[in-house]
């Protein structure tokens, strides 16, 4: 065990009313069979149990573990408050109710100082973690994992972001991403603080300062199936995707034209994924301000799209996205999301379109 | 690209990263998998001694295990029928691979007493998709034995319980536990029940004032210890393999909901006759983790709710009580609430439950005012439903309205017809247009219902002179649809 090393990594936790998940997040921090680490737990003003599970860790191992409680700033206020601690080369963001696989840190450390012995340290890391059901209790592949096989065939590969660009289309979770600590520091990350979905505008603005991105097939678990994520909310908070978007409008709209196709994709995929799960409520005010973002871009943007998802992929896909993209920004077309019931009619009827054209092809 | 084999030691490390200590381990298997699973647990900090070995005497094996005082059994496909032949051994873990048609519930079973978590990883073939997925049976040892509680409500049903209880206990395990809830029965079903539990240890008579059907089974729900519980009406009676069926495909794969098929006994002739609603279709063969399916699934079903088993928690966790306000029909929505809450249902493609029919003073045989429960019914899972806030359903339950509805109207006599078809209609009309509810109907079914709905539509704008005319017209409509319900 490398007991007397340096810690090269740290992990900020931030936590809130996670009392039910945090012990075994740390925990499995804590069984890493590499102890080259630092863990930082940010209470963000947790009104259960959490303090004192974050308190009692900090307690038994103060070389490992520091808790700090602040008042509540969200997440993304959180991760800030811990990325103002790092003192190790490294960070990753670790969420409480996900864990850790225990050769975690052994394996990303030995690639990196692989990759440092050959002169190219990484300035991000992918990981590529593994979906935990909480349903059904099985592990689920990753939603990219055949495309990070693809480009990562072997851990330890590092790749220029801006040379293979299938890198923007990972999925956007930041907490598969390790970063270098100088690397941030010298570009000036920081979380932009109240609005949920923090991680999407950092995906890509991470992306797109990075030119050494090297990938490891290790991750963490990703647990799936509770009721209490972000991820499975309803309500209003759907209507935070608006500043989310305006930033990476602003971010594509720096010349970076490399950046349309992937962050047009995204944005498509997650606004009808938005629509999907908003109640009734929130249904309608969100397409309406859908149809605004989206009539306010360039049309050269969904040009862009268009040419690119033709070349990237099937015909059929390809038609998706083209119509997907028409129908948000027309007023008739948004008629369509206005009730999930005219979704569902109209996407039967294509679906019964193309595989007839299938079919006669 | 990924390899199967790969995928399979994903789910061993994935359980395996979510446990504490697991001690000293012994490995059976042979090939790359174990040898690499083997080094993993080697390199961990968080297990003692690993042997692996691919001895298949299963003498020579409870030996070794001795010796080496194991803590954990980790075993790869193919290996489940010897591990389940060692005896005598006790572990705290047993964690395990299984191909498709090995038998992990017996694994469980053999087990339950000599392991104190159990983790089995069964890989399903899906040939319609020609696609492999994995199940697992994950279970902790809990301070109660009892898995299964089977909840019977009894009033007044003394000549039908016999068979009931018979039928019941047939099953012989030790982790399931019977409530009879006596609900103040005049006719001597307590002896009956008393009787019965001084023979069979797992049943528990609970004997409670009079207090409707509701009352009873929320009882029974508040007594019950099991993880799971499921519903048996007092008059009607079981397959010996139904429960055993049931709480094994429920508890592969951890499913809040498992169902099976129904049999209609009829009292007179004494025949049995296979419901047609029976729903033995994928995706629920293979089991379900969509909620919209299983949504879906609601507005397809009859209400029988005894023809399912519940996982306990769920129920607790999303509040799904029986209403004892209402006087009868309790389980309209019980099965509602509970269905449009579950997330994950499954099917045992069988007919494993008996439901008695024409006996005196059955609720389902009512024709008269006592139908009206209905609109108190629908008030009270209106305002559950609306409350989510989820267009799609309130929608079903426009569906489930419709039917039920339907169902009452072809049955109630003449004389309250009118009021019940107008009180219906206004009832319809306060969660969705004419236009969408007629378009409901093409969509997710309940096309015979159309009639009576847009009678009802006629009469409500020339105040009912269409209306007086209908129960002629409907008694022709009557027999299809009679014979077509019951």
């Amino acid at each position: 065990m490398n007991c007397q090393q340096n810690p090269a990594i740290t992990f900020i936790i931030p936590a809130y009313n996670a009392e039910r998940t945090l012990e075994r997040t740390l925990d499995s921090i804590l069984r890493q069979t590499d102890n080259r680490y630092q863990a930082v737990v940010v209470d963000d003003g947790s009104v259960d149990g959490t303090s004192r599970i974050g308190q009692s860790y900090a307690n038994r191992c103060p070389q490992k573990i520091r808790y700090l409680y602040q008042e509540n700033r969200g997440l993304g206020g959180a991760r800030n408050t811990g990325l103002g601690l790092v003192e190790t080369t490294y960070v990753s963001f670790l969420d409480s109710d996900d864990w850790l696989m225990p050769d975690y840190v052994e394996r990303i450390l030995g690639r990196i100082e692989e990759a440092g012995e050959r002169g190219e340290q990484p300035e991000i890391i992918m990981t590529l973690p593994v979906i935990w059901n909480e349903k059904s209790r099985v592990a689920q592949d990753w939603y990219d994992r055949e495309l990070f096989l693809q480009i990562f065939p072997r851990d330890g590969c590092v790749v220029n972001p801006q040379k293979e660009l299938r890198l923007y289309q990972f999925e956007v979770n930041v907490c598969r991403k390790v970063l270098q600590t100088a690397f941030i520091r010298r570009i000036g990350f920081a979380f932009r603080e109240k609005v949920k979905w923090e991680d999407v505008y950092p995906h890509f603005y991470l992306l797109s300062r990075c030119r050494r991105c090297m990938g490891v097939a290790v991750g963490f678990y990703y647990r799936i199936g509770s009721d209490a994520q972000i991820t499975a909310c309803t309500g209003a908070d759907r209507m935070d995707v608006f500043p989310v978007f305006e930033d990476v409008a602003a971010l594509i709209g720096q010349g970076r034209d490399e950046l349309i196709f992937p962050a047009m994709r995204m944005m498509l995929r997650f606004s009808f994924w938005c629509i999907r799960m908003a109640d009734m409520e929130t249904r309608e005010p969100l397409v309406r301000g859908l149809r605004l973002f989206f009539g306010n871009l360039p049309d050269r943007y969904f040009r862009i799209l268009r040419r690119e998802s033709r070349r990237q992929y099937a015909p059929k896909d390809a038609a998706q996205y083209a119509l997907l993209a028409l129908s948000l920004r027309r007023r008739a077309g948004n008629l369509v999301f206005s009730d999930y019931l005219w979704q569902e009619i109209c996407e039967t009827l294509i679906k019964k379109a193309l595989r007839a054209g299938e079919r006669t092809a | 690209m990924v390899k199967e084999r790969d995928r399979k030691l994903e789910q061993l490390k994935s359980y395996l990263s979510t446990q504490g200590e697991l001690g000293n381990i012994l490995l059976l298997g042979s090939g790359r998998r174990m040898t690499l699973l083997a080094r993993y647990l080697r390199h961990g900090l968080h297990a003692g001694s690993v042997s692996l070995t691919a001895q298949s005497n299963v003498e020579k094996l409870g030996e070794m295990a001795e010796k080496q005082c194991v803590d954990t059994i980790l075993f790869d496909s193919g290996w489940a029928k010897t591990v389940r032949r060692i005896t005598d051994i006790r572990v705290c873990y047993l964690i395990g691979l299984l191909y498709d048609q090995e038998d992990c519930f017996g694994l469980w079973e053999g087990y339950r007493e000599r392991a104190a978590h159990i983790c089995l990883i069964r890989e399903q073939n899906r040939k319609q998709r020609d696609t492999v997925r994995y199940e697992s049976l994950i279970w902790d040892r809990q301070d109660s034995p009892v898995e299964l509680s089977v909840i019977v409500p009894v009033y007044n049903v003394r000549q039908y319980l016999g068979r009931c209880l018979e039928s019941l206990t047939a099953w012989r395990a030790p982790y399931v536990e019977y409530l009879i809830v006596d609900d103040g029965s005049t006719d001597g079903s307590l002896a009956v029940i008393e009787e019965y539990a001084k023979k069979d240890g797992r049943i528990r008579c609970v004997r409670k004032e009079n207090g409707g059907c509701a009352s009873a089974r929320n009882r029974g729900l508040r007594e019950a210890l099991g993880n799971y519980v499921g519903f048996v009406d007092g008059d009607d009676f079981v397959d010996r393999d139904m429960f055993p069926k049931l709480l094994s495909r429920a508890m592969m794969g951890n499913y809040e909901l498992a169902y099976c098929g129904y049999q209609t006994y009829d009292e007179r002739t004494g025949k049995a006759v296979r419901a047609a609603d029976d729903f033995m279709e994928e995706p629920f063969l293979s089991g379900t983790y969509r909620k919209e399916q299983v949504q879906r699934l609601m507005i397809r079903t009859r209400v029988a709710i005894w023809r399912c088993i519940y996982r306990r928690d769920f129920l607790l966790k999303n509040k799904i009580w029986f209403h004892e306000e209402l006087p009868r029909f309790d389980d309209l929505p019980f099965k509602i609430e509970s269905g449009f809450c579950a997330g994950s249902a499954v099917c045992v493609p069988e007919y494993l439950y008996y439901y008695r029919l024409g006996r005196d003073g059955q609720d389902v045989a009512c024709r008269d005012k006592r139908l009206f429960v209905h609109f108190a019914i629908f008030r009270i899972l209106d305002r559950a439903v609306l409350a989510r806030k989820d267009r799609r359903l309130i929608d079903y339950l426009q569906i489930v309205k419709l039917h039920t509805h339907g169902y009452a109207l072809a049955r109630i006599d003449r004389k309250y017809y009118v009021k019940y078809l107008r009180m219906a209609r206004r009832q319809l009309d306060e969660t969705a247009t004419t236009m969408r509810t007629l378009l409901l109907m093409f969509l997710y079914g309940g096309r015979r219902n159309v009639g009576w709905y847009l009678k009802s539509g006629m009469g409500r704008q020339s105040t009912g002179s269409a209306l007086r005319s209908g129960p002629e017209e409907k008694k022709k409509g009557s027999g299809e649809q009679g014979s077509s319900t019951i």
